[in-house]
């Protein structure tokens, strides 16, 4: 703790109990004597946001301060607004803000980027004044759907909470945040769905324990969505694709995959995976496969790995253990569902 | 403070020898969090992230841009990478006569290149796809000219089986031939008119190989050929586009494709943007970036030694405390093909937050605005292609546009492409039908960020 007095923690927000379990604070290996640092517990709480950065580390992880500049004074976060509105993708759990005033949506250089090759470039706009929200095509190849009812170009078509969108195939629903109480709370709550029976096996139920943290009043400046991400929620998935077995949730650090009751992930269900088949280990330069000398292999992207050679996945990359293929993504912890509503 | 800029390679951090690198295990490199960070120097690509502006405005939401620079170093390191390279050949009926003797003779230019460790395989397609030359390595260049000399034209154009057939060929020696540059060399002069011929379906089939590392170039001859698929195909495969217009050119073509191939350095070759809080992607620029946690990746074409590859972002920056942020740590993965390994680089995009406007004014960087010029070029390519396909502009209108867009291109120093946009407008002044072959060669071009 010394450490932390005498370096970096400028002003009041010395005190402030160090938010713990950030995504980004992971013990790296050991061999460097920073490595060991951090073990030992030399973080630094960044001034601006709050988030604990190891001390090797230039710049938050979390807000990307440069860590090591001179402050006078204490920073005032900025205070984060609620959303006028989002709009809420079920398929793969993201949410894009909406502002008040237009919001352009489409494939190249709009509010709400998506990427999907049936939105044209700029695509629909959704206006947004006071509590009036109305969308509008702006002559897409594949169209708009506001409910059931597709819209014709250039027709501000009006549009309420809980509507079904359809920009070409991309299908979203608008949310309207009920009141200013509630539009702080839904962001720690939502969680990419993942496959039920699966959940059990590898996190405790994220859902309730993000809420229990949440403090009751906020007395930091740090934006609301502060609320620490619970460590054991799973940050990617091996969402299956064929084959007997079920989904792999993958939370960070390692779990061990394989047949037998034992594993982290236990897949009784394929005879083809091994007793201890694999492991899979999350820090903070990515997600790795470790194929534990397993009988029938694992493949990613059809080539098979090395017995105990780390295997770096990247998204969308597919994955067979024993009879099951799998396809690697990312699963985006929902309190930071606004990264892409730019 | 002076951190803000980290070249790699550069002075910041003491050159390691290469033997220490060479030792050092792929799973070890990725747990070592100093390597990237310190600036160490990379064997075979250098990293270098700009920003748009020294600065940027605190108090509101501003957009800015990020330029990331990969230099291939122009020293030849080693040996060049083998490849293993499909022909792939349209011998449609409307192939009969001059177009296919000079694809012979492109073909026997290849033979000619190829060193024994090389893989080549030659298949041709027209209603019925035949394997010429399975894939294997070229003993007897004699015999497999023969072979070529022996082609005659057929009718159809069934291009998607064809292509398919040369990635599998590539395919069926992929696992023996670790380490090599694998790449269809597709050539076509008609539209798909056996076999599959949607355009999404084709173009998928074409992403799925890239993900198992094989790309296709396109080249497209005369002026009855499908420039939107051919150069659709070159795009999400991460392969070359090249429009031929005359036969006589089509050695040429072929002779500098595989100049740019057996000049390869890094192959697949991803960009990612790891976003630090209140920091969004708007666009980045030619590519169509796939999303991750709080991360946007691109996937960039192969890059040839001695050359230069960019990738311009927008971001939105959300209202920030004064100060010097981290916007976007950036990450490049790529295999090594001279040393035949993954390697990972990786830089910082930095901004300082001011509540001062006049900051802003003078630190504009030079750089990254020119970048920008050339892809605001691209884009004002494509509206004028699409206002021609409508008819809402005319000639003269698409004339003007034109002309507007080729002054930015020569101020901006992209004279080749400057040249075809006046070969275009000559074109379009003729009424010539290749004026939107010639325009997506451009945009292509411009959106590959090779500089």
């Amino acid at each position: 703790m010394s450490d932390m007095e005498s370096t970096r923690v400028i002003g009041a927000t010395t005190g402030t109990p160090v938010a713990p379990g950030d995504r980004t604070m992971v013990a790296p290996a050991a061999g460097s004597a920073d490595a060991l640092r951090t073990q030992m517990g030399g973080t630094t709480t960044c001034p601006v946001c709050k988030s604990t950065t190891p001390m090797y580390e230039t710049y938050c992880g979390e807000c990307g301060f440069l860590l090591s500049s001179a402050v006078a004074e204490e920073i005032e976060a900025p205070v984060e607004e609620a959303p006028a509105a989002e709009l809420v993708d079920s398929q793969s759990g993201r949410r894009y803000r909406l502002r008040q005033g237009d919001n352009t949506v489409g494939r190249q250089g709009t509010d709400v980027l998506v990427a999907d090759s049936t939105v044209s470039r700029t695509h629909a706009r959704i206006t947004i004044e006071g509590d009036q929200i109305t969308v509008e095509d702006l002559g897409s190849t594949n169209g708009t759907k506001v409910g059931d009812k597709r819209i014709g170009a250039n027709e501000p078509t009006p549009a309420a909470s809980g509507m079904p969108l359809k920009f070409g195939n991309w299908q979203v629903v608008l949310e309207v945040p009920g009141n200013v109480a509630a539009a702080a709370a839904p962001a720690a709550e939502q969680t990419v769905v993942l496959p039920g029976e699966e959940a059990a096996a590898g996190a405790e139920p994220p859902t309730e324990a993000a809420s229990d943290r949440t403090p009751p009043a906020e007395t930091v400046e740090a934006a609301p969505e502060e609320a620490p991400v619970e460590t054991a929620a799973p940050v990617a998935l091996l969402r299956k694709t064929g084959g007997p077995a079920g989904d792999i949730p993958i939370t960070e650090g390692t779990i061990t995959v394989g047949r037998r009751s034992t594993n982290t992930i236990s897949l009784p269900e394929d005879p083809y995976i091994s007793g201890a088949h694999a492991e899979i280990t999350t820090d903070n330069t990515g997600t790795y496969l470790i194929d534990m000398g397993s009988t029938n292999g694992t493949l990613v992207n059809g080539q098979k790995l090395t017995p105990n050679e780390r295997q770096l996945l990247l998204s969308g990359d597919e994955v067979q253990i024993g009879q099951t293929t799998y396809q690697f993504e990312h699963v985006e912890p929902s309190e930071e569902s606004d990264q892409m509503t730019g | 403070m002076e951190d803000r800029t980290r070249i790699i390679g550069g002075p910041t951090g003491m050159p390691a020898p290469a033997t220490t690198v060479q030792g050092v295990g792929r799973t070890q490199m990725g747990l070592d969090p100093m390597r990237t960070q310190m600036g160490m120097p990379m064997q075979t690509l250098s990293l270098e992230c700009l920003s748009g502006n020294r600065y940027a405005m605190a108090p509101e939401v501003t957009r800015e841009h990020a330029l990331v620079v990969l230099k291939a170093s122009g020293q030849q390191l080693g040996r060049r990478a083998p490849i293993n390279i499909a022909l792939c050949i349209d011998r449609s009926g409307s192939m009969e006569g001059e177009p296919l003797e000079y694809v012979k003779r492109a073909c026997d230019y290849v033979v000619d290149m190829l060193e024994p460790n090389d893989i080549l395989s030659i298949i041709t397609f027209e209603e019925q796809v035949d394997v010429l030359m399975p894939a294997r390595r070229v003993v007897n260049k004699a015999l497999v000219k023969e072979h070529i000399h022996r082609l005659e034209v057929g009718n159809t154009t069934n291009l998607y089986d064809g292509m398919m057939a040369a990635c599998m060929q590539i395919a069926s020696v992929q696992q023996q031939a670790p380490g090599y540059v694998h790449r269809v060399l597709l050539l076509t002069d008609g539209e798909p008119t056996a076999g599959l011929k949607d355009f999404n379906s084709i173009v998928q089939q074409v992403a799925q190989q890239k993900a198992n590392g094989i790309s296709v170039t396109a080249l497209g001859f005369g002026s009855e050929y499908n420039e939107e698929l051919m150069a659709g195909i070159a795009r999400r495969s991460g392969g070359n586009y090249y429009y031929i217009q005359r036969p006589d050119l089509i050695p040429e073509v072929f002779r500098r494709e595989l100049e740019s191939l057996l000049t390869i350095v890094a192959k697949n070759v991803r960009v990612r943007f790891n976003l630090s809080r209140w920091v969004q992607v708007r666009q980045v620029y030619g590519f169509q970036p796939a999303f991750q946690h709080r991360a946007i990746e691109v996937s960039v074409p192969d890059i040839e030694r001695g050359t230069v590859r960019t990738v311009l972002a927008e971001l939105e920056l959300d209202r920030h405390p004064q100060g010097i942020f981290r916007v976007a740590k950036i990450d490049v993965l790529y295999d090594d093909v001279v040393n035949n390994r993954p390697e990972r680089a990786s830089t910082d995009c930095v901004f300082e937050f001011t509540n001062d406007r006049d900051l802003l004014a003078a630190n504009i960087n030079p750089v990254v605005r020119n970048e920008l010029e050339i892809a605001q070029a691209s884009q004002n390519l494509q509206r004028t292609i699409m206002g021609m396909r409508t008819q809402q502009l005319t000639a003269t209108g698409a004339l003007q546009e034109l002309q507007k867009t080729r002054a930015i291109l020569s101020q901006t120093g992209q004279t080749q492409q400057a040249q075809e946009l006046d070969a275009a407008m000559q074109a379009l002044q003729r009424g010539g039908a290749d004026v939107e072959k010639t325009l997506i060669g451009t945009i292509y071009e411009l959106d590959q960020g090779k500089r």
